[in-house]
């Protein structure tokens, strides 16, 4: 508030650097803002897409499991996928977005690519099945980097927006108003001050 | 971050994860002792970086994935089960869209 500042030349040095930074913290920030909202409507699209495929895919291997399960009975399938079929071979790093460190998964090539159980008891419609989950598992990775990326994306852009927002219509605004009041105190006293020098040379002179 | 292997895991009823489990996901489901939630950071504090969740057991379990929402790591991700309607992951994508825009402009 305008009132509580003590309107001294200080005062409005410093109210002045920190309008400037402020000024380019807002310009930055808006920048950040634009960029990641640019970066974030990509992921999304791409998120839209790779949701459609996953679903499509796994209910597909639904239907196919499904069918497995009954031919084979619920007891057989719950046994034949007992064993787990050994670990998938992805890495795990991050990038970054605009200062938002975002994950990445690479495949290594090892993802489980043979049915893990014997083909004594089981039924071509289980094979089908785990094939079909066993091909879309890339997928499905593609997605989870790009749902988390979409999460955390949309998360910092919120900040940002707030922070943009508190600069553009608090901030700034209340350091030019202050600025304005210090500036116009400062010139009042000015005034003050040759009047009253006027007045005293007035004085003298009529002596 | 420096790279480094990651597991899997799939959160959900046994119909939904078997089906994971052939593709080399590792396969838990709640009980009544273990709360989603509960599962969620046991698994990562185990180090499944990316953890599968049936869509039921993920509306439950939100306070847990905000927990993490900041951080790269673990990547929890709903997937459909036995009572999707297809709708979840488009509200999903809404509401994203929504928090970072401000209206829901696809």
């Amino acid at each position: 508030m305008a009132k509580q500042i003590n309107p001294t030349r200080m005062e409005l040095t410093r109210l002045k650097r920190r309008l400037k930074t402020a000024s380019r913290g807002h310009k930055l920030l808006k920048d950040k803002q634009n960029g990641m909202t640019k970066q974030f409507m990509e992921q999304i699209r791409r998120n839209r897409e790779l949701r459609g495929k996953v679903e499509a895919g796994l209910a597909e291997a639904a239907k196919q499991f499904s069918a497995a399960s009954s031919a084979m009975g619920e007891k057989e399938l719950g046994e034949a996928l007992l064993l787990p079929a050994g670990e998938i071979g992805v890495t795990g790093g991050s990038k970054n977005i605009m200062s938002v460190q975002v994950p990445t998964l690479c495949s290594d090539g090892s993802l489980a690519q043979s049915l893990p159980y014997g083909f004594a008891d089981t039924s071509y419609e289980l094979d089908t099945a785990t094939l079909t989950m066993i091909r879309l598992f890339p997928t499905l990775l593609q997605l989870a980097e790009c749902e988390k990326t979409c999460d955390m994306l949309a998360s910092e852009i919120e900040k940002t927006r707030r922070r943009v927002n508190a600069l553009e219509h608090v901030m700034i605004p209340e350091m030019e108003r202050n600025i304005k009041f210090i500036t116009m105190k400062l010139e009042d006293n000015e005034r003050q001050n040759i009047t009253r020098l006027m007045k005293v040379k007035e004085v003298i002179n009529s002596r | 971050m420096t790279e480094r292997k990651m597991k899997a895991a799939i959160i959900g009823p046994k119909s939904v994860a078997a089906l994971y489990g052939a593709a080399g996901v590792a396969v838990f489901e709640p009980s009544d002792d273990i709360s989603p939630s509960k599962l969620i950071s046991k698994l990562y504090a185990d180090g499944y970086g990316i953890i599968f969740i049936a869509e039921t057991y993920y509306r439950k379990s939100e306070d847990a994935v905000k927990k993490y929402l900041n951080e790269p790591y673990p990547i929890i991700i709903p997937v459909p089960d036995d009572n999707s309607d297809g709708t979840y992951s488009k509200e999903r994508i809404a509401a994203n869209i929504k928090k970072a825009i401000g209206s829901d402009l696809i």
